[in-house]
C-alpha cells in the first residue's frame, strides 16, 4: 500500500499504469471532499456530488500539472466548480445577486478591526459546540462558508484558497474578515 | 483565535459512510470497463474493415503488378541473372518504374491499419483483464 508517498508520486504511479494508486487518492481525499461538499450543499446531495468530483478527477488526472498547483488545490478547485454547477442547476442561489449584495455591504469600519479581535471569547466558546457551528455555517453566505471551510478545516493559506476560488488573496482575506463578522452577528 | 477556530471546525467535520470509497471505486471501474469495451469494439471494427479491404486491395495490386510488367521484369533475374547483374542500374530503374505505386500504397496502408488495430485490441483486452482482477480484489 502507498502511505508515505506524496500526492504527486501517487499520480505518477497511476499515470504509469498502477490503477490501484487512484484508489489511494480517493482514500486520502474522500473525507475532506465529502465534508466540503456536505457543508456547502446538504448531506443528501453531498454523496452524489462527491462521486461526481472523483469521476471528474479520474477523467482529467492526466492533465494535472503539479508545477501549476498542488493536487490538493486542484481537487478542491474541481470540488468548488462541481458544487457551483450543482447549485446553479438546482437554482438554489442567485450568484450574481450574492456578488452584488456583497459589494454593497462593504463596511469600512470592519476593515480596521484586527483579525484576532473579530470573534470575542464568548463567540469562540459557543463555536466549540459543533452543532452550533454547523447551524451558524448554514446561515452564512456561500463564499464566506467556502473561505472558512478551506482555511480552518483544510488549513489552506489565503493564497491557495484564492487559486481554488479564482480570486485574489486580498479578496479572500476580505471574505474571511466578513465571514467572521457575520459569524459573530449570527452567534449574538 | 485561529487555533480555537481550527479546533472547532475540525470537530464539526461531516464524515462519509465507511463504504463510500469502495462505491466510488466500483463506479470508476465500471466506467473504465465501459470505456475499454467501446474502444475494443471500435478498434476491432476498424481492424475487421481493414482486413476485408485488404482482400480486394491485394487482388488489385496483383493485377497491377501483372499489367505493369513487374512480374516479367523480376523473372529476368532468374532466367538471365548474369546480364541483369551487369546492367543492374537499368534493371533496378525498370523494376521501380513498373511498380504500381497507388495500389502498393493502398495495400500497405490497409495492412498498417490492421496491425495498429490488432495492437490496440490486444491492449484493451489486457486492460479489461486487469480491471476484472481489480474488481475481484476489491
Amino acid at each position: 500500500m502507498l502511505f508515505n508517498e506524496t500526492d504527486e508520486e501517487i499520480i505518477l504511479l497511476y499515470k504509469n499504469g498502477n490503477q490501484e494508486a487512484f484508489k489511494m487518492l480517493i482514500n486520502r481525499y474522500i473525507s475532506p471532499i465529502y465534508n466540503f461538499t456536505s457543508h456547502l450543499t446538504n448531506k443528501n446531495d453531498a454523496k452524489d456530488i462527491t462521486q461526481e468530483i472523483f469521476i471528474k478527477v479520474w477523467k482529467n488526472i492526466r492533465r494535472f500539472d503539479s508545477e501549476k498547483a498542488s493536487f490538493k488545490t486542484w481537487i478542491f478547485t474541481i470540488a468548488k466548480n462541481t458544487v457551483t454547477d450543482f447549485s446553479r442547476k438546482r437554482k438554489n442561489i442567485l450568484f450574481s445577486e450574492i456578488e452584488k449584495g456583497f459589494e454593497e455591504n462593504i463596511d469600512s469600519f470592519s476593515e480596521n478591526i484586527k483579525d484576532e479581535n473579530l470573534l470575542p471569547d464568548e463567540a469562540l466558546q459557543k463555536l466549540q459546540n459543533s452543532e452550533v457551528l454547523n447551524q451558524a455555517l448554514e446561515k452564512l453566505r456561500l463564499e464566506y462558508k467556502e473561505v472558512l471551510m478551506l482555511h480552518y478545516q483544510e488549513e489552506l493559506t489565503f493564497e491557495e484558497i484564492g487559486k481554488i476560488l479564482n480570486k485574489s488573496s486580498n479578496t479572500v482575506k476580505s471574505h474571511h474578515r466578513r465571514a467572521l463578522l457575520e459569524l459573530k452577528k449570527i452567534l449574538s | 483565535m485561529n487555533k480555537e477556530l481550527t479546533k472547532a471546525f475540525h470537530q464539526s467535520k461531516h464524515e462519509p459512510s465507511p463504504h463510500f470509497t469502495e462505491d466510488i471505486w466500483f463506479e470508476i471501474i465500471k466506467r473504465e470497463r465501459n470505456k475499454v469495451k467501446y474502444k475494443l469494439w471500435g478498434f476491432a471494427s476498424v481492424g475487421l474493415t481493414s482486413l476485408i479491404g485488404l482482400i480486394p486491395a491485394i487482388k488489385i495490386l496483383s493485377n497491377d503488378l501483372a499489367q505493369s510488367g513487374f512480374y516479367d521484369y523480376s523473372s529476368l533475374i532468374f532466367s538471365d541473372g548474369i546480364s541483369m547483374l551487369s546492367y543492374w542500374k537499368e534493371y533496378i530503374l525498370s523494376l521501380a518504374e513498373s511498380l504500381p505505386i497507388v495500389s502498393i500504397t493502398l495495400t500497405l496502408s490497409l495492412f498498417f491499419v490492421l496491425l495498429l488495430s490488432l495492437k490496440f485490441v490486444i491492449k484493451q483486452i489486457i486492460n479489461n483483464d486487469s480491471l476484472i482482477t481489480q474488481e475481484k480484489l476489491a
